[in-house]
């Protein structure tokens, strides 16, 4: 009696150490934004008449918005289901992040979460002309071939947003407003980490992860061009 | 009348030559007048610059006062990080109550003086009141029906003002243009959120600068379309709003319209000129921005130099100079017309009066040069046929004249010299008193008479006058005085000898002794005298191998008489 208890306990022990095991791993980490400068384009031309200090509280200093403006990706072989098809907001003015990672091959979804109409397109992909989006809209793309392309709004100026399409992509990690990212339900295996924020790819570094996880050390941003 | 024609080739160059400066000085002037254009048409943006400068300041001041508005700081900050739906209407009808009352101090604030139309500008055509993450939380204009929510973070206008600056931007917003001014809100000493302002670019604003310009044509343009415009009325040819859509295209097309990008003077289709900048903001890389344009105004005759003149103009003229050289230069001409023509002219008709006035028969031709000698030897042939028809109409009783008689018979006819060597005693010609009394008939001498074939064919008519009188007894030439007064041209040794003028000469001296000796001079003529010098000429040359011949008139017997003189080799 007293084994076939003991078998018991060890066949659910096991089964439960399987389920763990098969749930998905998460890789976590932290970007160190206070030392990130980003260069900022001369502009070509005056953008207003004036702009000055309101006179009654000190300006805030520029930050970057990590969440609007940084993607934080892995790249690894093997099929990616959950990124197969994706749904990319344009909230705010501007596509949401600004810095768009996609998986080659993937469907592309851009809805449009303003009240007022986009024209985005890319420069340069045909395939990626410009068409009206309007208010709660959306338009469906499919980006086949590798490579980078800027993206822009015939409507809005001060869009200016980059698109990488990445053959290899399986995990799109969640930003946080403190540089805190987060991956989950991966498999355990061998990744490359990278960070994009623009037409720049900022971080690329390997990582191998376990089934308990892994917690990245946190990551310097240094521009390495696009 | 060389000198005139010259003076007069002179004047025309010189009028040709003026003709030529004004037409010059119109091309010249007409440059500098479209130099003069371009140049008031780059002044011109430099002030709509500094107009829509100063206008965005204005704007931005008038909402000044709704940074430290409380209430609507405090909706704002509670509107921050709200997802419930519900209560997210409730705070945006509460921010559009606190914007309303913002626009309505605004307004009011212009004062009670102020016209409608200018407190319905000071109305702002769209406003946002965004919280500290961008969001939409209250909104007045075309779009406030929508549901709060709509984030405008992505806005360098909305991010600036939350950072806490003050600023100004264009937008193009749902397809409109704007003209925005943005501050922060706060609520207590912190951030809350920022407002926006917003007015369209309606027709108010292109007059208010047109008026700022004095006489120019103002449009706003967004890409190929003008949203608005002003044209003056009280400007002659003004460009039209039409002329300004006309030329857009191919700006655009272009890329002559980018930031950045030099302003050229564009020629319109009606002939005016214009500059069209980009506006200062985000909008501008939307081909949104104002065109100014003015007419060209050129002369196109050099007359219309004289009605663009102004009074210091016509005060600075040298008038004294320009006065007296004129008159200089008429007094010329009128001194080349008065020498080669007038002086000759009233010469010629105070001789054809003494001719009329019966004190000459005929001019004397060598006295004139040029036109003057042919006319008056033409009004000496006039006056010859005027008398031989007259003599044909009334014949007369008179004897005709006879040169033969007159002059005596030819040296072959008489077998004696016609004419006597200066030397010897002449035998002058004897003119017989019967022969100087008209006769019925003429007394025709044969050697005359046959070597003047011409003289009898065409026998003289009578002259239907009264006999003449016999020479007055008291009038007695004296032949010595005549004689010296005949020969005074013999001179020299006739090596400078001109036969004709000589000719002319006796000719002459013997029709005025043949007055003075009461002898009859109607039916004489220069071209008989001549005929018969000319043979006693040719006879005394061959005869004495003579190389001139000079002749002088004497008085002999109380009669003109001639004598000839041989000069020899």
């Amino acid at each position: 009696m007293e084994s076939a208890k003991a078998l018991r306990v060890l066949m659910i022990l096991g089964l439960a150490l399987g389920l763990g095991a098969s749930a998905g791993a998460q890789v976590s980490g932290k970007l160190l934004l206070g030392a990130y400068k980003p260069e900022i384009p001369p502009a070509t031309s005056a953008a207003f008449n004036w702009e000055l200090e309101n006179g009654f509280k000190e300006v805030l200093p520029d930050r970057l918005d990590a969440p609007r403006e940084l993607a934080v990706v892995l790249l690894a072989e093997g099929p990616a289901t959950a990124l197969e098809r994706v749904e990319i907001p344009i909230s705010g003015g501007s596509l949401m992040p600004s810095t768009l990672v996609v998986r080659a091959g993937a469907t592309v979804i851009f809805r449009n979460d303003d009240e007022i109409a986009h024209e985005i397109f890319a420069d340069g992909l045909d395939t990626f002309a410009a068409e009206a989006i309007s208010p709660r809209g959306r338009r469906s793309l499919v980006f086949p071939t590798s490579g980078h392309w800027p993206v822009h709004d015939r409507l809005l100026p001060h869009v200016n947003s980059h698109m990488h399409v990445l053959p290899n992509l399986v995990a799109i990690a969640t930003v946080a407003a403190d540089g805190q990212y987060t991956f989950t339900n991966l498999t355990p295996g061998k990744y490359v980490l990278k960070v994009f924020h623009g037409a720049g790819e900022l971080v690329s570094q390997s990582i191998e992860l376990t089934t308990r996880g892994l917690t990245v050390d946190p990551l310097t941003l240094t521009p390495k061009g696009p | 009348m060389l000198l005139s024609r010259f003076w007069y080739i002179i004047l025309a160059v010189a009028a040709a030559a003026a003709a030529a400066a004004a037409l010059l000085a119109q091309s010249v002037i007409n440059g500098r007048s479209d130099e003069a254009l371009a140049e008031s048409l780059g002044r011109d943006r430099t002030m709509v610059q500094a107009v829509l400068r100063l206008e965005a300041r204005s704007r931005l001041d008038r909402i000044a006062f709704i940074t430290v508005d409380a209430k609507l700081g405090g909706v704002l900050k509670q509107a921050l990080g709200i997802t419930d739906e519900k209560k997210l209407r409730a705070l945006s009808a509460e921010a559009k109550t606190a914007m309303r009352g913002n626009i309505v101090r605004i307004v009011e604030s212009a004062g009670s003086e102020a016209s409608t139309i200018q407190k319905q500008e000071l109305e702002p055509n769209i406003a946002f009141a965004v919280d500290g993450s961008g969001r939409i939380i209250g909104q007045i204009g075309p779009l406030e029906a929508n549901p709060p929510g709509a984030s405008l973070a992505t806005f360098p206008l909305v991010r600036r003002a939350l950072q806490g600056y003050v600023r100004d931007d264009v937008w193009v917003y749902d397809r409109r243009v704007y003209r925005m001014a943005a501050r922060p809100v706060m609520s207590g000493t912190e951030y809350a959120g920022a407002i926006l302002h917003g007015y369209r670019l309606d027709t108010g604003l292109p007059e208010t600068l047109a008026k700022y310009l004095g006489g120019a044509t103002v449009a706003f343009f967004q890409g190929a379309e003008v949203v608005s415009s002003y044209v003056p009325t009280e400007v002659t040819g003004a460009p039209q709003r039409a002329e300004l859509a006309i030329a857009l295209p191919t700006l655009l097309a272009g890329g002559k319209l980018k930031p950045g990008a030099a302003a050229e003077v564009v020629h319109l289709q009606g002939g005016g000129r214009a500059v069209f900048a980009p506006i200062i903001g985000s909008a501008a890389t939307l081909g949104v921005g104002y065109a100014i344009a003015r007419p060209r105004r050129l002369m196109t005759s050099p007359e219309q130099l004289f009605e663009q003149a102004s009074q210091d103009d016509v005060k600075s003229l040298p008038v004294p100079q320009l006065a007296g050289g004129a008159l200089l230069l008429a007094l010329i001409g009128l001194l080349f017309v008065y020498v080669e023509r007038d002086r000759h002219l009233s010469q010629l008709m105070k001789k054809t009066g003494e001719i009329s006035g019966g004190e000459r028969d005929r001019l004397i031709v060598t006295e004139w040069r040029g036109g003057y000698r042919k006319l008056a030897d033409k009004i000496n042939q006039a006056i010859d046929k005027e008398v031989e028809k007259a003599a044909e109409r009334a014949p007369s009783t008179r004897k005709r004249a006879n040169l033969d008689e007159i002059l005596g018979p030819t040296p072959e006819a008489t077998g004696t010299p016609f004419f006597g060597f200066a030397s010897s005693e002449p035998t002058a010609p004897q003119i017989s008193p019967a022969a100087s009394a008209p006769q019925a008939s003429p007394v025709a001498k044969p050697s005359l008479a046959q070597a003047q074939p011409r003289a009898a064919a065409r026998p003289l008519p009578p002259v239907p006058t009264p006999a003449l009188p016999q020479p007055p007894a008291r009038f007695v030439p004296d032949p010595v005085a005549a004689n010296a007064t005949a020969t005074a041209s013999i001179v020299g040794d006739g090596s400078d000898f001109d036969e004709d003028a000589h000719w002319h000469e006796v000719y002459e001296r013997y029709v005025v002794t043949r007055r003075q000796c009461g002898e009859p001079t109607d039916t004489l003529t220069f071209d008989k005298f001549a005929i018969t010098l000319k043979k006693t000429r040719d006879q005394i040359v061959e005869k004495h191998n003579a190389r001139i011949v000079r002749f002088a008139v004497q008085v002999k017997e109380g009669k003109a008489a001639l004598k000839a003189q041989p000069i020899k080799r």
